[in-house]
């Protein structure tokens, strides 16, 4: 530790307990009768005397040796480890686990909505591939991982049907395809899912009239599509079968010329093709499965009749 | 324009202001820096501060300066991350979705280091330019953009980074 001695009263005093006044050395406890005996405002030149042996911040005295500066102060060794390693308080360190757990628990309870997603995005990328059954298998996971979001709800049914429809289980479709109400955009077609499943409906209950209604109806909203027009050769081919009147046969072999016009190669077309010219030639009217299970290789027209 | 003073703002996302002062502290203590007094929030401007020794070496200075926005934007990331599925994917409310929607875009809101952070940058990146340091280099321009991005502050940039980086960037990945 330091002694200077003050300039004002004579005593001696650490270093620490004075200031310089215009370059005096003056004690505090002299400091304002300093002031009063000078003129003006002295402020400016006043600074308080730091103790190079001293630390400041714990007071511990050097003796002689001066300490490290540390922002220009003088600092011991501990309490510059102090300074340079200051722990955070415990009421930071505890928001930050609180912050933590939140974070943890909320992944851990929103989990299911990140499963639905990305159920929902594999059943999107199945359906693109037409893979029916799993979209739709994917599609009610995503669903019942998320009952409160009725988007997937409405995609579920959607898929649901899409996926009867092709099962040839028109009517479980079409009272999916009804729940859906109004709730998808238009690019999603609903309406022609909904008329082709009512179609299989028409078919399943041999009323070959409404079949015929519904596939004329599905043509003038899908003139271009191929399947839109052999949908109305097989319902006069149903009608021909039901009948026996010429007039359906021909209409019927029309709208399948025409429709095979669009697209000759289609293979999906040319096994359609096949069952509708089977009704033509037989007069029996059998479902998709019961065509394929006669006729696994195909069927073909007596040679006289083609 | 809708104009709230700073010191409710500061308020209403006090953990942003928190965790601002933390991240610098946190630079400090990994680079060794003596942090003299910090005060992680009070009423007042600034809302908080760390007050350290000078730096010579002009990375460690880089670090802490830069410290926040990288520590607030990852947290930010990181909170509002479970509540992104439910709100933004699927619209549905919860209440602990707007929790979590609340305390990340509060902490993303105060990313971007203060005006006092760039001036240390700037003092510090203009002694390392000299010696060609790369990042000193890349500095300037970097307290440019956050004198910018404060200014721009008061027109809620600060509010639209959080929601850029909370709910913005996971709709790009996912």
């Amino acid at each position: 530790m330091d002694n200077v001695r003050c300039e004002h009263c004579g005593r001696e005093l650490p270093l620490n307990e004075t200031l310089t006044i215009q370059d005096k050395h003056i004690c505090k406890s002299c400091s304002d009768n300093y002031y009063s005996e000078q003129e003006g405002d002295q402020a400016d030149a006043v600074q308080p005397q730091i103790d190079p042996n001293i630390c400041f911040n714990c007071q511990k005295d050097n003796g002689s040796e001066p300490l490290p500066l540390l922002a220009n102060l003088p600092i011991c060794d501990q309490c510059a480890e102090l300074y340079r390693n200051r722990p955070f308080p415990l009421w930071v360190k505890a928001f930050f686990a609180a912050v933590l757990a939140l974070v943890i628990f909320s992944c851990i309870w929103n989990a299911r909505f990140m499963r639905g997603y990305f159920a929902m995005n594999n059943a999107f990328e199945a359906f693109d591939v037409s893979e029916f059954e799993k979209a739709a298998s994917l599609m009610q996971y995503a669903s019942q991982d998320i009952p409160e979001s009725a988007d997937l709800q409405t995609l579920n049914c959607y898929f649901q049907g899409i996926n009867y429809l092709h099962q040839d289980r028109s009517k479980e479709a079409l009272a999916l395809f009804q729940k859906c109400g109004s709730q998808l955009p238009p690019d999603y077609n609903l309406d022609f899912l909904i008329l082709s499943a009512q179609i299989g409906v028409a078919f399943d209950e041999k009323d070959y009239d409404t079949f015929l209604k519904l596939a004329l109806k599905m043509k003038n909203m899908n003139p271009q599509d191929q399947f839109s027009l052999g949908m109305v050769s097989s319902a006069y081919a149903c009608k021909y079968a039901e009948t026996g009147s010429e007039e359906y046969k021909t209409q019927a072999l029309t709208n399948l010329e025409d429709a095979k016009k669009m697209a000759p190669e289609n293979p999906d077309f040319l096994d359609y093709q096949q069952r509708i010219l089977y009704r033509l030639h037989s007069r029996e009217i059998i479902t998709n499965d019961e065509f394929h299970k006669r006729f696994p290789n195909g069927w073909s027209q007596p040679e006289k009749e083609q | 324009m809708f104009i709230i003073p700073g010191f409710v703002i500061s308020i209403a996302t006090f953990p942003g202001v928190i965790v601002h002062e933390v991240a610098h502290m946190l630079f400090c203590k990994l680079r060794r820096v003596a942090v003299l007094d910090v005060c992680f929030i009070r009423m007042g401007n600034p809302a908080g501060y760390v007050a350290h020794e000078e730096v010579e070496d002009f990375n460690t200075a880089f670090l802490i300066s830069v410290g926040p926005f990288l520590v607030n934007s990852l947290l930010c990331m990181l909170i509002c991350f479970p509540a992104f599925f439910p709100v933004r994917v699927f619209g549905l409310e919860h209440p602990l979705s707007y929790v979590l929607l609340w305390l990340g875009l509060s902490i993303g809101m105060h990313a971007f280091p203060s005006n006092q952070d760039a001036k240390l940058l700037y003092q510090q990146a203009q002694k390392a330019a000299s010696s060609l340091n790369p990042l000193a280099i890349i500095s300037f321009p970097l307290v440019v953009l956050i004198y910018i991005a404060n200014i721009l502050s008061f027109f809620w940039a600060d509010l639209i980074y959080g929601v850029a980086i909370g709910l913005g960037l996971p709709a790009l990945i996912f």
